[in-house]
């Protein structure tokens, strides 16, 4: 019982971070419709920043979140009004899928060129520590990233519900067309969205950066990742990435501890597959409706 | 009801010239030319695929025009993108609603009240749809896709009208609605006009249409083939036959 | 017009690809040809080949001015594509080396890439010598070109296993975690066989996938058993992300012994004065007392190394390096660049170099009496060589400090 405890913790604090890595993801396919297979680059870019924000200024990675995602949000923005724009407009949103890929590798290329290909880590200072819990263990890197995850998850959930901006986004994602005429500058919006997905995969891997170890090549896993966690929870809000990204941790866990760690990403592949042939919208649905 | 001899002498609120747009080569209008008269109400007429929709959004901005010119409130609006012809003025209630489903009532109106030219009034605005429609205000915190098809209509016209706009366009405001919903939905209109606002209606329901509309255009194959008073279409022999379906 | 000249150009590359030795020979210049992953996943590795096979040329051409062969001075040339750590694009790419002619390959790195590269080679008729791939199955399958520096991945437990039984107390328990590919597996499958052979126990046996994020559930299942030994056959950031939850969560363990991941600087950052006692294996060591031609001893090639590039030196520079060195010692004794009498050459290879004695078995991976790994372990800061005994620098430390007891 208590090794199933201990592996149920285990696969909720991984989740956390799956969830909040996969959220943007989540965000732009929502509302734009767009796969961003850049998506993990961002993830990655996010990581590489927290770094040098540390060994550079001794920025601890969580306060480093904030200058991470504010330039990670100027990159999604600029990304979205150049290239995301002119593939959309000039082809079509699905020739958008080629161009982020593209985008993927070349981007990829860039960082390792830029940072080379040696695998990376923060190490703050409590790197080392855990919390015992009766004989419950949690790493303190782990428990600090479920919470800051939650936290960004929460703001983003209020950012949706209660702001001009979140309905924006909302009302955008559903009805394109109506939202021009009720006055919504469409285009800002989507550079919006997706300079708010970027800053939120920053800030995933400014804390993905003090959990394990990453390389420019480790993009492709986060891409991945959120695909999946969207396929699980649902498209675009963050309820669903929540419970995608929870769920996805868990799989994940269970697997590792009654079937094998080598079987995990078959596992994950099954549960998939079956998603999508039995509930293709995901557990929570598409919030923003079958209107597109 | 202002007369159509008044209307004319005064600068019309809405001035379109030539327009013409096509879908990928298919000319859905082609040199289509209409005034809308400011303080009036205007009807643009004519059957399926005539053409009333296409030139609707191209007024708009949600879609560009090939060809032609359009004055709104005495500036040029041609290739302005839609959310700032609504900055003007001009508010389009699309055909089939499009209300934001999964948003609440009070949200889809929160969202069109929210223009740089009606944030100030967001709360008259608000005070203003919701005692024009106190359905609407019974459910202000229910998803508008739960909405019945009336219901939805008043949605659709009252996040037009949260933007403050001096000419309202309404594209097929009667479509599949039961005949109880279309005569409210007429003489909701008739009260928009009397509190002011300058009405461009696009419809099918040639009968009701006419009957309240100052001046009137008859679309066919993306041109107006013929206009005059409500009253003069109403009674015109082609009109008749065409439309009314009367030998 | 243009036609014919394109025409022209097949007539030509054609030519090439039937005559493989004119290509080779060129102006005095010995090409190799090949792929290496200077990109992708495995490219803190292949780097480190890479610049391997770089000083080795540069060295040649630039300290000896080239090397003769049947009386005739040649150069040496480097001809290396990026395969981005692809098994598919590295194929493609050595598949239209052969087809231009190219003779002598050197390996990729990683078992994965090796595999499949070798085969076209081997079927082509052309030579392969590697530093990058130790399964056994490149060894196994009856190919005569193709040549590996390290042993089979399963013989090279051998000396591991020789320093547990040496231990104090000796090792009796040991649980493996091992990734689950080719060469990590055949790793660790060795590992179980030599240990099994030498009476002791293996509690646990795991596999990782490529890509993992978490071994919480993994090293819950080493508390609940503690061996003596931890043995991880897995990739380097695997290494590292072990390393840290098994700090975080206090599973202690009397030797944590990773097999890659610890001689790397990204390791030693990442974790710090933890670092300490790990145990990781090296095929060569700048401290090792070997030598013989070219470079001199260990220490003089680590010196030439340092003088030239900037990349931290690890053992795949020299394991790089002595490919290239094992090239022109079978072509010097074949007395020609001919592919068959090469081939014969190398089989028959026996030379000391500042690596070691470099002699190939008859399937023609390193010999693991020679060219198996040495074992090291970082104390205070520097890697130190703790077995075997001859070459020691160093005591080994055993049992290591709990980690919340180090300083």
């Amino acid at each position: 019982m208590t090794l199933f405890l201990q592996t149920t913790l285990n696969g909720l604090m991984l989740g956390g971070i799956y969830a909040l890595a996969a959220v943007g993801f989540s965000l732009i396919f929502g509302v734009i419709g767009i796969v961003n297979l850049t998506h993990g680059v961002f993830v990655i870019a996010g990581a590489y920043l927290a770094l040098l924000f540390y060994t550079e200024l001794g920025l601890d990675p969580l306060l480093s979140m904030l200058p991470v995602g504010a330039l990670l949000f100027a990159v999604g923005w600029v990304y979205q009004r150049t290239i995301i724009d002119w593939a959309i407009s000039r082809a079509s949103v699905e020739a958008s899928l080629v161009v982020t890929f593209g985008m993927a590798m070349i981007l990829r290329n860039l960082l390792q060129l830029w940072f080379g290909p040696d695998v990376q880590t923060i190490t703050p200072f409590y790197s080392f520590f855990s919390i015992s819990l009766g004989p419950f263990r949690v790493d303190m890197v782990r428990l600090v990233a479920l919470g800051s995850s939650m936290v960004l998850l929460l703001g983003l959930t209020l950012l949706l519900a209660r702001t001009h901006f979140g309905r924006a986004m909302r009302a955008v994602a559903q009805q394109p067309l109506a939202a021009a005429l009720s006055g919504l500058n469409v285009k800002r919006i989507h550079a919006m969205t997706f300079g708010v997905s970027a800053a939120l995969a920053g800030a995933s891997g400014a804390i993905i950066g003090i959990v394990q170890p990453f390389s420019a090549a480790s993009e492709v896993a986060w891409t991945l990742n959120a695909f999946m966690v969207v396929v699980l929870g649902g498209v675009g809000s963050p309820a669903g990435a929540l419970v995608g990204g929870l769920l996805l941790g868990l799989i994940n866990s269970y697997t590792a501890q009654y079937f094998g760690p080598a079987l995990t990403q078959a596992a994950m592949f099954l549960v998939l597959v079956l998603m999508l042939l039995l509930r293709p919208t995901g557990l929570l649905g598409n919030p923003y409706g079958e209107s597109r | 009801m202002a007369g159509p001899v008044q209307a004319s002498h005064l600068a019309p609120l809405l001035e379109v010239r030539g327009l013409a747009f096509d879908y990928g080569g298919v000319q859905a209008v082609q040199d289509c030319s209409f005034d809308v008269s400011n303080g009036g109400i205007t009807a643009l007429i004519g059957g399926n695929g005539a053409g009333k929709t296409t030139s609707v959004l191209s007024v708009s901005g949600a879609r560009r025009a090939r060809k032609g010119h359009i004055r709104f409130d005495g500036a040029d609006i041609l290739g302005l993108p839609a959310h700032e012809v609504v900055e003007r003025g001009l508010a389009l209630v699309p055909e089939g609603r499009l209300v934001f489903e999964q948003l609440s009532v009070h949200e889809n109106l929160l969202i069109a009240g929210h223009t740089a030219r009606s944030r100030r009034r967001l709360k008259d605005n608000l005070d203003y749809v919701y005692d024009r429609f106190p359905r609407l205000q019974e459910r202000r915190q229910q998803n508008a896709g739960s909405l019945s098809g009336g219901e939805q209509q008043m949605l659709a016209i009252g996040r037009g009208l949260m933007t403050s706009p001096k000419l309202l366009i309404l594209d097929e405001p009667s479509l599949g609605l039961s005949p109880i919903l279309v005569s409210t939905i007429f003489r909701l209109i008739r009260d928009l006009h009397n509190d002011g606002i300058s009405i461009l209606l696009v419809e099918q329901n040639l009968h009701q249409a006419l009957a309240i509309a100052d001046y009137a255009y008859v679309l066919e194959k993306g041109r107006v083939v013929q206009s005059g008073t409500g009253h003069e279409l109403l009674n015109d022999p082609k009109v008749k036959e065409a439309y009314l379906g009367v030998a | 017009m243009q036609r014919r000249t394109i025409l022209k150009g097949g007539a030509a590359l054609a030519a090439l690809g039937a005559m493989p030795r004119m290509a080779v020979a060129q102006e005095n210049m010995i090409t190799f040809g090949g792929s290496v992953p200077m990109t992708g996943k495995a490219a803190e590795t292949g780097m480190n080949v890479l610049r391997g096979y770089e000083c080795a040329a540069k060295f040649i051409n630039e300290e000896m001015g080239g090397v003769e062969i049947g009386g005739t001075t040649y150069q040496v040339a480097l001809n290396l594509f990026d395969d981005a750590s692809d098994p598919a694009r590295a194929s493609s790419l050595i598949q239209r080396q052969v087809d231009e002619g190219v003779g002598f390959f050197l390996g990729s790195f990683g078992s994965a890439i090796v595999l499949p590269t070798c085969a076209i080679t081997e079927t082509a008729g052309r030579i392969m010598v590697q530093a990058g791939g130790g399964s056994d199955q490149i060894f196994t399958q009856g190919r005569k070109r193709v040549f590996g520096i390290f042993p089979r991945a399963t013989r090279q437990f051998i000396s591991s296993v020789n320093m547990f039984k040496e231990l104090d107390p000796a090792v009796k328990t040991v649980s493996i975690i091992y990734t689950n590919d080719p060469f990590s597996k055949f790793q660790a499958d060795g590992a179980v066989a030599s240990l099994a052979e030498a009476g002791i126990e293996v509690l646990d046996s795991i596999a990782l996938p490529a890509e993992v994020s978490d071994v919480s559930n993994v090293l819950t299942t080493i508390r609940a058993n503690t061996p003596d030994v931890l043995v991880c056959t897995t990739h380097d950031n695997t290494s590292i992300l072990i390393a840290r939850q098994m700090i975080s969560s206090q599973t202690n363990v009397p030797m944590l012994y990773q097999t890659l991941g610890p001689q790397t600087e990204a390791y030693q950052k990442a974790l710090g004065k933890y670092a300490n006692t790990v145990v990781a294996q090296t095929y060569w060591d700048e401290a090792a007392n070997t030598s013989g031609d070219y470079f001199g001893s260990a220490a003089d090639f680590a010196a030439y190394y340092r003088a030239n590039f900037d990349r931290e030196l690890t053992y795949h520079m020299a394991s790089g390096a002595v490919c290239i060195l094992s090239y022109l010692e079978a072509a010097k004794a074949a007395g020609t660049l001919d592919l068959d009498p090469v081939r014969d050459a190398l089989a028959a290879l026996d030379f000391k170099s500042f690596y070691g004695q470099v002699r190939f078995t008859e399937d023609g991976d390193g010999d693991p009496s020679l060219l198996g790994p040495m074992l090291i372990q970082r104390q205070e800061g520097t890697m130190k060589i703790i077995s075997p005994k001859t070459n020691a620098s160093a005591e080994p430390i055993y049992p290591a400090p709990l980690w919340d007891e180090r300083t």
